[in-house]
């Protein structure tokens, strides 16, 4: 009789939960609560959402809040979905979202889109995150140079394995393929796994990436760095030579990058409080381990300047998307 | 450290009370989460995250684990008792399993699912405890053709799930493989038959299709009857609940192959436990003193499926914490688990975290152990929950079934879905069109669809590709025997057909 009764307990905890949701769905905004709530458009596990938890657990445990924030978790539609969520709670002083490019792209490759990025409230681009050029252990490859000689001898048998052809890596293969004068295939996979499987395997040549997703396969011998897009060297990677060093002109690639924004039409006050918060985060010993680690470049971009980053991105993004012949929304 | 020495030290670190309290709240939140649909172990895990980034890495992770494959235990109760497959590994279990519970034989049915999970959970650890080195590289050099090799030979498996008619199984794998296309193609971005709905960018939720062509379609053949008779017919001998001994003897070599069919498949990123559910079924079939039997409620068809989808558990172990590669909806929420407790999960976590990973392992037995307890003795139960009067029990599958498709991703939209799919379901049965094929192609659908694309582009379109990899040559020389044997098989039993009509 206990599972029955333990049954009904749950049943009647989903029912409440589902009940809220629904609630929390018609009642917009008007709350005015100050209970905080961080969207991400990854389900759990997502690199957004473990890195939005990690950002969280920083602020918590260096003080800057004294509560962990909940993460909630809208993966519908690959960010569409998220800022459905955001933008149905206009207003609220309380919701946050952990943005990614995605949430410029998608909105975009939509005929009749109701929602797009910008419409939410700008607080801080806390940081990008340069990609990296990784190979097997045992390629020929040495520098991205070696490899962009080679594609363009031999066009169009090279590989590049990654996501999907909307994603960032495959963005920026269209940007370098166009400046550099070289042709390399593309191979999509769902997953980082096995993207990185393929580079093991042989079956691809380079994989870009973000460097902590290759980071331990690279200190386990697997994979090697041969290169970091944008003209930064990396702390993780400090040997590391970037393209520009390598006379490879990469200002024109779309970066990525991981920011905060809130509700549209949030109130002034409580903009300034999640900006003052990100100010202390960034400068907090736990977030510098964490940027290392992850090989992220802190910015802290706000006002201004964050605004008009994001501009200059929408602007690549979009012709990159409608070089694609995907951009639907004008 | 060698694995003997890793487990016993394991195990020593596991069974500390705090750590077996936890292993027991895991899997008892797991089997709950695992029974009801929709709920799924990522969901629970991320409920809890904030909770158990509190804990140790080792105790928060014992717990993690144990909803993992405790839901699997789980799993099996709304397939057998409600025809609800909660997850695409259980949806072979819905064929026998309901056919069990139809003929009041429910308990036996998930009698022998508790057994079966506990006999493969077991083989799953042992796999991982002792080959999961060699078993990574296997899951290395799976790539694309090797995939689609798989997709192949599974799909012609699939159409032997089809029972009488193979024309009516063609067609429900068809549908499968067409709904399956629904989405955003992974390679052009260009949405495929959404009808620019942004709810289907991307592509149809497997809850939705599953729980609607199973589920609710039986519902509605059901209340077309129209009769008051009882749906199942329910033993009172508490004896007669449980399975027999004769029954487990019967069912235990399809639980051994199903243990090691999950485990080898189960290392494979991507459709694992999907996959060797119905292999380790059909060879069940296939090597069954009574094959008749199956598809009309046979118990080795219902030991088959869960045994493999359990020590699928262990498999997909052996990627996830080998080379930090999950390889699985619930593996990936896992990595994000071991990410928060800066434990960086990739080749080098057996060497540098054995304290952090040993005691996951050796809890894994434990964990085994205590499902199988808390199980069994709820069986009669469950099993007497089908006394309940349909009046009841069809709104409650009705409540189920549209809860636990909102809860996936709360849309409404989805719900929408149900409903089509229910009809769909409906106008199947009235049909005689086999569902599970459908269900079954709409997983695999995508995976071989993108294995053969990526092939194709590695390879200039050359198709020779396919016999140029060792592994996926074998497999296509597999499947090739296998359509062989499927024809050759088929006029032998139309000619004994024949033979019998004579005589």
């Amino acid at each position: 009789m206990i599972r029955i009764r333990k049954l009904v307990v749950i049943a009647a905890a989903i029912v409440a939960l589902t009940a809220a949701a629904a609630c929390g769905s018609s009642g917009s905004g008007s709350s005015g609560s100050s209970a905080v709530e961080v969207v991400t458009h990854n389900a759990v596990g997502g690199g957004s959402d473990v890195f939005t938890r990690q950002m969280i657990k920083v602020m918590y445990e260096s003080k800057i809040i004294n509560k962990q924030w909940p993460v909630r978790n809208v993966p519908a539609g690959d960010s569409i979905g998220a800022m459905s969520y955001m933008i149905e709670r206009s207003g609220n002083p309380g919701l946050i979202a952990q943005v990614t490019p995605t949430w410029l792209a998608t909105p975009m490759t939509l005929a009749k889109s109701q929602v797009s990025l910008a419409k939410l409230t700008p607080i801080s681009l806390v940081a990008t995150e340069p990609q990296v050029i990784v190979t097997s252990a045992s390629s020929p490859f040495n520098t991205f140079a070696d490899f962009v000689k080679a594609a363009k001898d031999r066009p169009d048998t090279l590989v590049q394995s990654g996501g999907s052809s909307t994603a960032n890596d495959a963005l920026t293969r269209l940007v370098l393929q166009d400046t550099l004068g070289a042709r390399w295939k593309f191979l999509s996979f769902e997953d980082t796994g096995s993207r990185i499987t393929a580079l093991i395997r042989n079956d691809a040549n380079i994989m870009l990436g973000s460097a902590s997703d290759v980071s331990e396969q690279v200190r386990a011998g697997q994979l090697k760095v041969i290169g970091v897009i944008g003209s930064e060297r990396l702390e993780i990677f400090p040997d590391v030579s970037t393209t520009e060093e390598q006379g490879i002109d990469s200002a024109k690639v779309p970066v990525q990058f991981r920011a905060v924004m809130g509700a549209p039409d949030m109130p002034a006050d409580a903009i300034q409080g999640f900006q003052d918060d990100l100010s202390k985060m960034v400068e907090t010993e736990g977030w510098k381990t964490l940027a290392k680690d992850n090989g992220l470049v802190t910015q802290n971009l706000q006002d201004d300047k964050f605004t008009s980053y994001l501009q200059d991105q929408t602007n690549i993004v979009g012709g990159l998307l409608a070089g694609l012949g995907l951009r639907k929304d004008q | 450290m060698n694995a003997l020495d890793g487990l016993l030290s394991g195990l020593e670190a596991a069974i500390t009370p705090n750590n077996l309290l936890w292993l027991l709240v895991g899997c008892l939140l797991g089997t709950l989460v695992g029974i009801l649909p929709g709920l799924g172990p990522p969901a629970t895990i991320s409920i809890l995250l904030p909770l158990a980034t509190g804990f140790d890495p080792a105790t928060g992770l014992i717990m993690m684990a144990g909803i993992y494959y405790g839901a699997k235990y789980g799993g099996s109760t709304t397939s057998i008792l409600l025809n609800i497959p909660g997850e695409s590994s259980s949806v072979v279990t819905c064929i026998d399993g309901y056919q069990m519970a139809k003929q009041g034989r429910a308990g036996k049915a998930l009698g022998i699912a508790a057994i079966a999970s506990f006999v493969a959970g077991t083989i799953g650890v042992i796999g991982l405890t002792f080959l999961a080195p060699v078993m990574a590289n296997v899951a290395v050099s799976f790539g694309p053709p090797e995939y689609s090799a798989l997709m192949v030979f599974a799909l012609l498996l699939v159409i032997m799930l089809a029972g009488e008619s193979m024309l009516k199984g063609f067609i429900a794998m068809f549908i499968g493989l067409f709904l399956s296309t629904v989405g955003t193609d992974l390679f052009s971005g260009q949405p495929r038959f959404t009808g620019d709905q942004i709810e289907l960018a991307g592509g149809i939720e497997f809850i939705a299709l599953s729980v609607g062509i199973f589920a609710i379609g039986e519902v509605l053949v059901n209340i077309e009857d129209k009769t008051e008779k009882q749906l199942f017919t329910v033993p009172s001998k508490l004896r007669e609940l449980l399975p027999s001994r004769a029954d487990i003897r019967k069912s235990t070599p399809a639980m051994l192959q199903g243990g090691i069919v999950g485990f080898l498949i189960g290392i494979l990123p991507g459709a694992g436990s999907t996959v060797a559910s119905f292999v380790s079924y059909i060879i069940a079939k296939r090597t069954s003193k009574h094959p008749e039997e199956f598809g009309k409620g046979s118990i080795e068809g219902v030991a088959a499926p869960e045994a493999a989808n359990n020590s699928e558990a262990g498999g997909a172990m052996v990627p996830l914490l080998t080379m930090g590669i999950p390889g699985s909806g619930t593996g990936a929420v896992l990595l994000g688990a071991l990410v928060l407790y800066g434990l960086n999960p990739g080749p080098l976590l057996f060497q540098e975290h054995s304290d952090v990973v040993w005691p996951i392992i050796a809890s894994m037995y434990l964990g085994n152990i205590a499902l199988l307890v808390m199980n069994l003795p709820m069986v009669p139960l469950f099993a007497k929950l089908l006394h309940t009067p349909y009046k009841v029990l069809y709104p409650a599958i009705l409540l189920i079934s549209v809860v636990g498709v909102y809860s996936v991703n709360f849309s409404i939209f989805d719900v929408g879905l149900l409903v089509m799919f229910g009809l769909l379901g409906y106008v199947m049965r009235k049909l005689d069109i086999p569902p599970a094929p459908l269900v079954l192609a709409f997983v695999l659908g995508p995976i071989a669809e993108n294995a053969i694309r990526q092939s194709l582009l590695l390879s200039d379109n050359s198709p020779i590709i396919y016999l140029q990899r060792p592994i996926s040559a074998v497999l296509i020389g597999l499947a090739v025997v296998l359509l062989i044997a499927l024809t050759f098989g088929r006029s032998r039993k139309v000619r004994e057909q024949v033979i019998e009509i004579d005589a």
